[in-house]
């Protein structure tokens, strides 16, 4: 059975992250299973799902990286996850996509975010954007999302009305689409 | 001339439906002028919802001819009262929008569209648009029901930032 690690790092960007990282893990026949990698101002940031084979050891694996992740700044973090994670989650789940804009002003995420939390409305993907609209802060935030239910999706839908007048921001839940072809 | 000062988000008149109206003579050609006039003197623009320059009236302007990727249409056109009537070759394209200067979003619409409506002498059309035009007509009327291409948006990866180089996406 292949054991799946987290591994996370991040760092001041500068070309070769990328290149470095999945060097080391080429080397030791770890498998990239997912990632998700940014820049975020000026720093870098990783996020990989990887798999590594059985003869190799986690320290084994956090020891080749160490080094690489100490010349390059990043801050390096391992993690063994465990076969029954995820399988508590809800088989039946309706994949949505709110977007969110309005003036940039303190609490936008965390307000919205406990909105989804309180109705057990869980977030898969979360991306933000400080632009200038003229001379103003604009604040957009686009969230995917997967509701419990569809009796959940109207009761999220009203809080998340009542929400929108309290951040004074604009707020759209829209079913993700799926175009089966 | 008039050219007016398109709002910017979050200016809440662009969420604002503009009201079904019959065509009112002291009023309608006016909007025609002031929405022509602002999209001339907007570099870039191909389409301009009424709505966008403080007008409550469902009146837009689009005129893609000018754009590397016009291809088939009708040059100016000048609608009051459109509506698509029908809808196919649904296809996902980058727009930009004159009301968020630094935001572009993937979205969305018909290739292929027909729409009625009047025309700015008051007389009734009914046409096929194709392409970009039907992207930018899609977009223009959206305005006129408070609709902005952010509320299109479909997945996170589909909203970003726009970077100040030349030849990006044209607005709409």
């Amino acid at each position: 059975m292949k054991k799946l690690v987290a591994l996370s790092a991040i760092g001041e960007d500068k070309p070769g992250i990328v290149a470095t990282l999945s060097k080391v893990l080429f080397e030791n026949q770890c498998n990239l299973e997912d990632s998700s990698m940014t820049r975020l101002k000026d720093d870098f940031a990783v996020l990989l799902l990887i798999s590594l084979p059985e003869s190799l050891p986690l320290e084994k694996l956090r020891q080749a990286l160490e080094p690489v992740t100490r010349a390059l700044g990043l801050t390096l973090s391992l993690r063994e996850l465990s076969p029954a994670a995820g399988a508590a989650r809800p088989s039946q789940v309706l994949n949505y996509t709110l977007v969110v804009y309005g003036l940039d002003h303190p609490g936008i995420v965390y307000r919205v975010s406990q909105c989804a939390a309180d109705s057990k409305v869980n977030i898969t993907d979360l991306r933000t954007h400080v632009t200038q609209s003229g001379d103003k802060p604009l604040y957009s935030l686009v969230m995917e999302l997967e509701i419990p239910g569809s009796q959940t999706v109207g009761h999220f839908q009203e809080k998340l009305n009542q929400l929108k007048g309290e951040l004074k921001v604009d707020i759209t839940l829209n079913a993700s689409e799926t175009d089966e072809l | 001339m008039a050219v007016r000062p398109v709002l910017l988000y979050p200016h809440p008149f662009l969420k604002e439906k503009a009201p079904a109206a019959p065509w009112d003579e002291h009023r309608v050609p006016a909007v025609f002028e002031d929405l022509r006039d602002t999209l001339m003197a907007s570099p870039g623009c191909v389409g301009l919802a009424a709505t966008q320059i403080h007008h409550a009236v469902r009146a837009l302007v689009v005129d893609v001819s000018a754009s590397p990727r016009a291809g088939e249409n009708h040059g100016l056109l000048q609608l009051f009262n459109p509506v698509v009537v029908e809808a196919s070759q649904w296809k996902i394209s980058r727009e930009g929008c004159l009301s968020f200067p630094d935001l572009l979003a993937n979205v969305k619409r018909a290739q292929k569209i027909r729409v009625q409506a009047l025309n700015e002498k008051k007389e009734a059309v009914d046409f096929v648009s194709l392409g970009f035009e039907a992207v930018a007509l899609q977009h223009e009327i959206d305005h006129l029901d408070g609709l902005l291409f952010l509320d299109r948006v479909r997945s996170s990866k589909d909203l970003l930032e726009r970077r100040k180089t030349p030849g990006g996406p044209a607005q709409v």
